[in-house]
């Protein structure tokens, strides 16, 4: 018979180490972020312990298990083996931080109360000693009742001895647990369990009565009414009077049990030493300088992907050029050369580009999260989101969103109340995301880079990002005011200790995050610019029956053939001129005409209005797009065309009404982009969060009007500072 | 018919396929393929827990 | 002398002598370690007055002026 694996629940609070932990015993890397709440997902992995196959899961960190929202109850559930396809863990480890122990074995008294095997996993042992706090491991097993591990999770230290306790423990039985709570608690609790009949364990019936407003309250008066609900009033009106009263009465009774069991086990200095995060804060939470080293930092980082990612930019771009030079030698002129030349080397080519800016950027972003600075800038910037009504806990998935607005709007799941998580899901897709990248840095790159100040790039990138910044909470409060109205939520949120992000955990974000882009980029994008490209290139005759290609093949040759500057400038312009007309009366170039009304107020011509509308279902599409509409004859090819954004830089400049405007004009692109849900995805993701099609709707209806209006605004300021200001 | 544009229709085609497929399993099916806009969480198919979790009835605000 | 815990002046210890606000609320702050007795010490507030941000037990915390309010404290 088949021996049955050890199914293993890792649980603690954030910032415990879990995440390391699971990492370094599965083997399989995960993201590990030092932020509250970091991992929404259980992540599963399993490894062979003397032949004894054993699963791991871990468990979104948490404080207790006092379950408020459904995410929360997910994991109670979980750990009562309520879940229907999820067998019961065998056994859990309690993962603690062993600098900060009695906080943390709260969560062990409750987990010690289920009923399954306990191991304390007793974490970061360095940092407490570096403190100058000693744990007596084998004392605390011995008061504790349970098997304690000093591990050092992220140096690999303990793993083996944890491993060994895991197949001991799970084979061994449940030790009676403590009974740390008071009579009145456990009598009340037990005839609570009995008036439901058995619909809830003993466990949950404690909770019921212990959680004032918890999950289990809410979801057992849903279903029995208001006359049960006052039964369970009037139980805990008893507690109170028997001098329990809820919830006071549980936290006090574990803390006295916990500093009874640690008094013999833990020594600590009678004066704690000042550490190096303490050192930090005094300046990065500091009320001026911290604010200084955010908008500093900010800065850096936006500089650091243009000016970091130029070389290789540069590189993929000389491929590109060299892979359609291929082609062109090999393949005749007709539709095909073209599709395989425009359409998809020098579209996808062309979003692929940006591929070393987003490694930059999430090389920024794990590095951030991973060292503990994330929490600080939620911190600082609290303030502003309370005002809307949102709570520092809305700033973890508008962080995210940073990278991408899916796990964004997925990571709203930690926000307990429905209205707020709505109001956090709806703004989320207003943060710029990495996909906005190519837009910013194609318009930065073209009318913000040559001759102007070398700061200018950076901070423009900058105040893209912060545009997001500030109309997400503006949105948020308009809707807190009128479709979600509700109380500014609370927002009690530890500040973990700085720590030396692990340059493994970097790359690997990097790496995950730049094969999403590359195969994104090699599958809807790849298959969106076919569709663009078909549409830019038929018809393919003009009003004679005429292929555009053989006349532009035609004058090429002529141009070829003669000597001299002038006659090629001529043939060039030529070409240029049959090829804006092509495009002009292709397909979509038409659609973008007949729309040309719309778009002139944002000082668009049609084409940026065509390379808008085809990147609705995917923003990166415009690039390509523009890549093709801004096409150019290759006579004599100038080194300086070899770059799309000098062709437009050069193309703009030219236009006779638009050209002293180029500036507002790549602002307004910017702007609309920046502020558009254009991502089909984004918005299937908030249907599957917010069951309904209403929400997705609303929200690509009101990014949509925003967009345009922002760049509307945009254009005519611009415009104005233009007309009046120089 | 030249035949680069037989080969070019036909890539049309495939495309479209393509688009209409995901485009159909992003809103109908029961697997997410993030939008892979350089995230690495939606690299992966996220949505295993999905299947494994209940349903939970959304009650009280 | 009594106060709350948003009145109280950085670098300054205190000590907890009741908690009281939203259910919610109160159970988080007593899993976070907030019991009557303990102490704090306030190190400071974000730029703009609000959050403020205090060390418990080992751990820095930060938490809205609102919330802290709910607190009563005492120097030592």
């Amino acid at each position: 018979m088949p021996v049955l694996p050890i199914v293993v629940a890792l649980v603690g609070n954030p910032n415990a180490g879990k995440s390391t932990l699971f990492n370094a015993l599965s083997g399989l890397r995960q993201h590990v972020g030092n932020y509250p709440g970091v991992t929404v997902e259980m992540k599963k992995g399993d490894f062979v312990v003397d032949g004894r196959r054993v699963e791991l899961i871990d468990l979104p960190g948490t404080y207790s298990l006092a379950a408020r929202s459904p995410d929360e109850m997910v994991a109670v559930d979980l750990l009562l083996g309520r879940q229907p396809s999820e067998p019961r863990p065998d056994l859990i480890i309690s993962v603690v931080d062993a600098s900060n122990l009695e906080r943390h074995l709260y969560l062990t008294t409750q987990l010690m109360e289920l009923g399954v095997p306990v191991i304390v996993a007793l974490n970061m042992i360095d940092m407490a000693k570096s403190q100058g706090i000693t744990i007596d491991a084998e004392r605390l097993a011995k008061s504790l009742q349970v098997t304690v591990v000093p591990i050092q999770a992220n140096a690999g230290t303990g793993l083996d001895s944890l491993r060994a306790e895991i197949v001991r423990a799970a084979d061994g039985g449940v030790a009676p647990a403590a009974n740390l709570l008071p009579e009145p608690i456990l009598r009340e609790s037990e005839a609570l369990h009995g008036s439901l009949n058995g619909e809830i364990p003993p466990f949950l019936a404690r909770r019921l009565l212990l959680d004032v407003g918890g999950y289990t309250e809410q979801w057992l008066t849903a279903k029995r009414g208001p006359e049960w609900h006052q039964t369970l009033l009037d139980a805990r009106l008893r507690l109170s009077e028997s001098g329990c009263p809820v919830p006071a009465a549980e936290a006090k009774a574990r803390y006295a049990w916990i500093r009874a069991a640690t008094a013999m086990a833990i020594t600590k200095p009678a004066i704690r030493p000042v550490s190096t995060t303490d050192r930090l804060d005094t300046i990065l939470t500091h009320k001026l300088w911290g604010t200084l080293v955010f908008l500093a930092l900010m800065f850096v980082v936006f500089q650091a992907i243009f000016v970091g990612a130029e070389p290789l930019m540069g590189a993929i771009d000389a491929v590109t050029k060299w892979l359609a030079s291929l082609v062109e030698g090999v393949l005749p002129v007709g539709p095909l050369r073209s599709l395989i030349t425009d359409g998809v080397i020098t579209g996808v080519g062309g979003v692929i580009k940006f591929l070393p800016q987003i490694l930059l950027l999430f090389a920024f972003i794990a590095f951030l999260e991973d060292c503990g600075y994330m929490a600080r800038a939620a911190f600082l910037m609290d303030k502003i989101m309370s005002r809307c009504g949102l709570s520092g806990k809305s700033f973890i998935p508008m962080l995210s969103s940073i990278a991408c607005a899916i796990p964004g709007v997925m990571a709203a799941r930690v926000i307990e109340n429905r209205r707020d998580r709505i109001a956090t899901i709806l703004v989320a897709p207003l943060m710029s995301c990495s996909a906005r990248l190519p837009i910013y840095g194609l318009m930065i790159g073209a009318f913000l880079t040559v001759g102007r100040p070398f700061w200018l790039k950076g901070f423009t990138l900058f105040v893209m990002y912060m545009i997001g910044f500030l109309v997400a909470p503006i949105v948020a409060l308009i809707l807190k005011r009128t479709l979600l109205r509700g109380a500014t939520p609370i927002f009690v949120m530890e500040l973990p200790t700085y720590r030396r992000p692990s340059l493994k955990a970097i790359l690997r974000r990097m790496f995950d995050a730049g094969w999403a882009f590359v195969r994104r980029a090699g599958t809807l994008i790849l298959a969106s610019m076919i569709i663009v490209w078909a549409l830019l290139y038929f018809p393919n005759t003009d009003e004679n029956g005429q292929k555009y290609e053989e006349r532009i093949a035609a004058i090429t040759e002529k141009a070829e053939a003669t000597e001299g500057e002038d006659a090629k400038a001529e043939g060039e312009k030529a070409v240029n001129a049959l090829r804006s007309e092509w495009k002009r009366t292709s397909l979509l170039g038409r659609v973008g005409r007949s729309m040309e009304p719309v778009f002139a107020p944002l000082g668009w011509d049609w084409k940026i209005g065509v390379a808008a509308l085809a990147s609705f279902p995917a923003r990166e599409v415009i690039v390509g797009t523009l890549g093709i509409l801004y096409q150019e004859g290759d006579i004599d090819s100038d080194e300086k065309k070899d770059q799309l954004q000098n062709t437009i830089r050069d193309r703009w400049s030219e236009d006779p009404i638009r050209g002293p405007y180029v500036v507002p004009i790549a602002l307004s692109v910017m702007v609309f982009f920046a502020l558009c849900c254009q991502c089909a995805s984004t918005l299937a993701v908030i249907r599957r969060e917010t069951k309904s099609w209403a929400w997705p709707a609303f929200t690509f209806a009101y990014m949509t009007i925003l967009a345009y209006i922002g760049a509307f605004l945009t254009f005519q300021i611009g415009r104005w500072v233009v007309d009046h200001l120089s | 018919m030249d035949p680069q544009l037989i080969a070019v229709f036909a890539t049309i085609i495939a495309a479209g396929a393509y688009l209409t497929y995901s485009s159909w399993r992003t809103w109908f099916g029961k697997k997410a393929p993030g939008c892979g806009s350089g995230c690495g969480n939606c690299a992966k198919p996220t949505p295993e827990v999905s299947t494994h979790r209940i349903a939970l009835p959304m009650i009280g605000e | 002398m009594s106060l709350t815990l948003d009145q109280v002046l950085p670098g300054q210890f205190v000590e907890i002598t009741a908690i009281a606000g939203e259910p919610g609320l109160v159970q988080r702050l007593y899993e976070l370690g907030f019991c009557e007795g303990e102490r704090i010490e306030f190190l400071g507030r974000a730029p703009l007055g609000d959050p403020i941000e205090i060390r418990i037990a080992n751990s820095r915390i930060s938490l809205r002026k609102v919330e802290a309010a709910g607190i009563t404290v005492r120097v030592v």
